[in-house]
């Protein structure tokens, strides 16, 4: 069970935010030195997986709307459960509804959730993408990434790396991140 | 949720639960490619010994969209006809490996005893004059989402017209319509009222029939927000049940002169199939209000949700941390 | 059963018609010659030549039972019973003489088949296997059996069970034979028309169950047109398995009037109601169906 009294604040809400306007920036940057070399600027998807990764995508969403107002940029979400590997293996199925503003062909698709574990879920959530369309290409942002990789995925833009322990659980708000330290603690 | 048999077993959670899925399973239906890998291992067996097209081919539908395997079972052309029994004829389905049965038969209560003959989860897709559970889930769904009341029905008059006695679709829509919160009235001769309802009117009778009955079409349709209207089933009409057609469609049918009393706003239902100049003499596709097509469609993000719900997820398994947090 | 060694049954409860008394009884030439407590002193050892001695602690001992409603299937449904298992069971569980229902294949509307019946109950030699006859040949309600010839051969009691008499004309007339020969008709009281396709009480229950209901008045219905066919003809007649309320105030009120009448109501039936079935087990599915906790 979580300890409560046991958990610790990693980041605070002031650092979740600064960490959202560096992702925000960074994913400019990507931007513009793709259309450098293509010459035109392209289509940007911001897409949250449901449900930790849609606040996040928002946040994103609207740094960027703020930072470079005119960038060609659309805010979507996508559910993952459906395509997941171990949807027998769960006691409870939540699904959500995904929203996708427009066709993802040949569009620049960023992947936003809130923590990046086994890379499972990043693995469902590109199988549930090609469904509406083949993006140019498709690049992955998290708040934290807490280690413990199952399959061969590695994050683009990242708010902190934080090194746990597998069974800790990860809670990440925008008031700031919290480690629960499992049963080994 | 193991099984799904009879409405009387879904708590109001369960039922808001089904709907908000079946949201979600619309939102995949409009979908250019509309199949999800949810259940791609799976194997749903559809056990039909009565005659159906939508029910049949929504449940097919549903299982496809969600990559299930479907198996299809024929009774005209089984063993059945070799004197197989239904006992013997599922479990050796489920010797094949089938995740689950979508069973409808003539006997109320079939699908109850498959449960006792093999570990696959059961979806009673209509058994006799007993339930249809889809169709009461299809119905709410419907008519929740075209009122766009979220998953109520708070305070909506429905007048359900037509055969009640004989109707599993009155039995499971009735359960739902009333536990969403709606004002149910059901609208018949009494012949074709439930018996108790007119023999045994005691507090044991409302409780199973929390509704209002009238035999008055027109009295009725004035206060209603909602027609729901029965298929007239003539095979049943056997023991001077009504005098004839003409005369129930006389008193009970929709025509276009009660059409026309009725507010712009009210919703028109059927379940299907229709009997044209019968219980509806009107073209439906004229009604504004009609939601039968919708019926329809529904049907299908519904039979996806419900065939999610019992095959998605692990029935018992404690779920680790590992796997919550990923 | 006779036998012409004594009997002394010692230390039993005792049932009889004056109450519960712990007892001995002592039996010689298969009659009760003496009931009382500790009489066995007084008779000498089984090993001195006295009574074969049975020691009945904490049994209850009473005379056997009859059953008046058997089916013990032979002729023609073997697999399920035969006069033999059907006596096995009966003396078992205390009885000493079952009436055999008539419908069997074929059924017990001639002597030929009520003898066969009865010689196999001798054959079996452990009760007194009693042959009733049907009402109408092959208990299909169109023509009498032959009365005169079946009570010449000491039938008493004639129903066709499980259908009931429908036809008023049939059933008067088998009245009036009745009464002629001073036999005894049993009737299954049921209106058929009106329990079509029925499984169970046609209640709430059965409402619920979306299940064709059998209506208590189909047995009511039925039930009073017979008792003004005996009020009429003066026959004695014995109503079989009643299940409703209604009736038995009906019985009851024409028994005090003096008709010729007596019926029976099984255990099921005052002791369990339709809501039995609300599972659905086929177990609870009897013929009359369980009624509502307003029969019981």
């Amino acid at each position: 069970m979580t300890n409560t009294e046991k958990a610790a604040t990693v980041l605070t809400s002031s650092d979740v935010q600064r960490a959202i306007r560096r992702i925000a920036h960074e994913i400019i940057e990507h931007v513009a030195s793709v259309a450098g070399s293509a010459g035109s600027s392209e289509k940007v998807a911001i897409m949250g997986l449901q449900h930790g990764g849609v606040w996040l995508a928002e946040a994103i969403h609207s740094n960027i709307v703020e930072i470079q107002p005119d960038t060609p940029i659309v805010l979507g979400s996508i559910d993952v459960s459906m395509y997941r590997d171990d949807i027998g293996l769960r006691p409870t199925l939540e699904v959500a509804t995904s929203h996708v503003p427009c066709s993802l062909d040949g569009v620049l698709v960023v992947l936003v959730d809130d923590v990046l574990f086994t890379g499972r879920t990043v693995r469902a959530a590109l199988d549930a993408l090609i469904e509406f369309g083949r993006p140019r290409a498709v690049r992955l942002a998290v708040m934290v990434d807490r280690g413990h990789r199952e399959l061969p995925i590695r994050p683009d833009f990242v708010g902190k790396n934080i090194p746990t322990h597998v069974s800790d659980e990860v809670l990440v708000q925008l008031s700031g991140v919290e480690v629960f330290p499992g049963a080994h603690a | 949720m193991k099984h799904l048999l009879s409405m009387d077993d879904l708590s109001l959670g369960e039922l808001q639960h089904l709907l908000s899925l079946a949201d979600e399973m619309s939102e995949i239906q409009k979908r250019a490619q509309p199949k999800v890998p949810a259940l791609r291992n799976k194997t749903v067996a559809s056990l039909f010994f009565e005659d159906s097209t939508r029910t049949r081919l929504s449940f097919e539908t549903a299982a496809k969209r969600l990559s299930a395997d479907t198996m299809t079972f024929s009774a005209a052309s089984s063993s059945v006809n070799k004197g197989e029994s239904l006992r013997d004829t599922v479990e050796t389905l489920s010797a094949m490996g089938v995740d689950a049965f979508v069973v409808r038969h003539k006997t109320a209560g079939l699908p109850l005893a498959m449960t006792q003959w093999t570990d696959a989860h059961i979806v009673n897709a209509g058994d006799g004059a007993h339930q249809h559970p889809t169709q009461a889930l299809l119905d709410a769904f419907t008519l929740t989402r075209a009122l766009e009341l979220g998953n109520s029905l708070a305070g909506v008059r429905i007048a359900m017209v037509g055969d009640i006695r004989h109707s599993r679709v009155a039995r499971s829509t009735v359960r739902a319509f009333v536990l969403l919160g709606a004002k149910v009235t059901l609208v018949a001769p009494a012949s074709l009222l439930p018996p108790s309802l007119i023999y045994s009117d005691t507090a044991e009778t409302r409780h199973e029939w929390p509704v209002s009955t009238s035999h008055d079409l027109d009295e009725v349709l004035g206060e209603v927000d909602v027609v729901y209207l029965l298929r007239m089933q003539h095979e049943r009409m056997n023991a001077a049940f009504i005098s004839s057609v003409g005369e129930y469609a006389l008193h009970f049918g929709l025509t276009p002169q009660r059409l026309a009393k009725l507010p712009h706003s009210f919703k028109l239902m059927h379940p299907g199939p229709m009997n044209h100049g019968v219980e509806i003499g009107v073209d439906p596709a004229l009604v504004p209000g009609s939601l039968i097509t919708q019926q329809v469609t529904n049907g299908v993000s519904v039979r996806m949700a419900v065939l999610l719900s019992l095959l998605g997820p692990a029935a018992t398994s404690e779920m680790t941390k590992e796997e919550k947090n990923v | 059963m006779s036998s012409n060694k004594s009997i002394l049954i010692i230390g039993g409860t005792v049932v009889n018609v004056s109450g519960e008394v712990l007892a001995d009884v002592m039996i010689d030439q298969g009659v009760v010659q003496e009931v009382g407590p500790n009489i066995s002193a007084k008779y000498a050892a089984e090993n001195e030549g006295g009574p074969r001695r049975i020691d009945a602690t904490s049994c209850v001992v009473t005379s056997a039972f009859v059953d008046l409603h058997t089916h013990l299937r032979e002729n023609g449904r073997v697999e399920s019973e035969t006069i033999e298992k059907g006596s096995r069971a009966a003396v078992l569980g205390g009885y000493g003489a079952v009436v055999a229902m008539p419908n069997t294949e074929p059924a017990q509307d001639s002597v030929a088949v009520v003898e066969f019946v009865r010689m196999q109950g001798e054959r079996a030699g452990l009760v007194d296997v009693v042959p009733s006859a049907c009402i109408t040949v092959n208990r299909a309600g169109l023509q009498l059996s032959p009365f005169h010839s079946l009570a010449q051969n000491g039938v008493t009691l004639y129903t066709d069970d499980g259908n009931g008499v429908q036809d008023p004309v049939i059933m008067r007339r088998a009245m009036e034979y009745a009464k002629e020969l001073n036999i005894t008709l049993m009737q299954h009281c049921e209106v058929s028309r009106l329990t079509e396709g029925a499984v169970m009480h046609e209640g709430c229950c059965s409402s619920h169950l979306g299940l064709p209901g059998w209506p208590s008045i189909a047995e009511v219905l039925m039930l009073q047109r017979d008792l003004e066919l005996v009020r009429e003809t003066g026959a004695k007649m014995h109503f079989l398995h009643l299940s409703t309320a209604r009736s038995v105030e009906l019985v009851r009120q024409a028994k005090n009037e003096g008709l010729p009448v007596t019926a029976e109501v099984t255990p099921h039936h005052f002791s369990l109601t339709d809501e039995k079935l609300s599972g659905f087990n086929t177990v609870f599915k009897v013929n009359p169906p369980l009624r509502t906790m307003e029969d019981v």
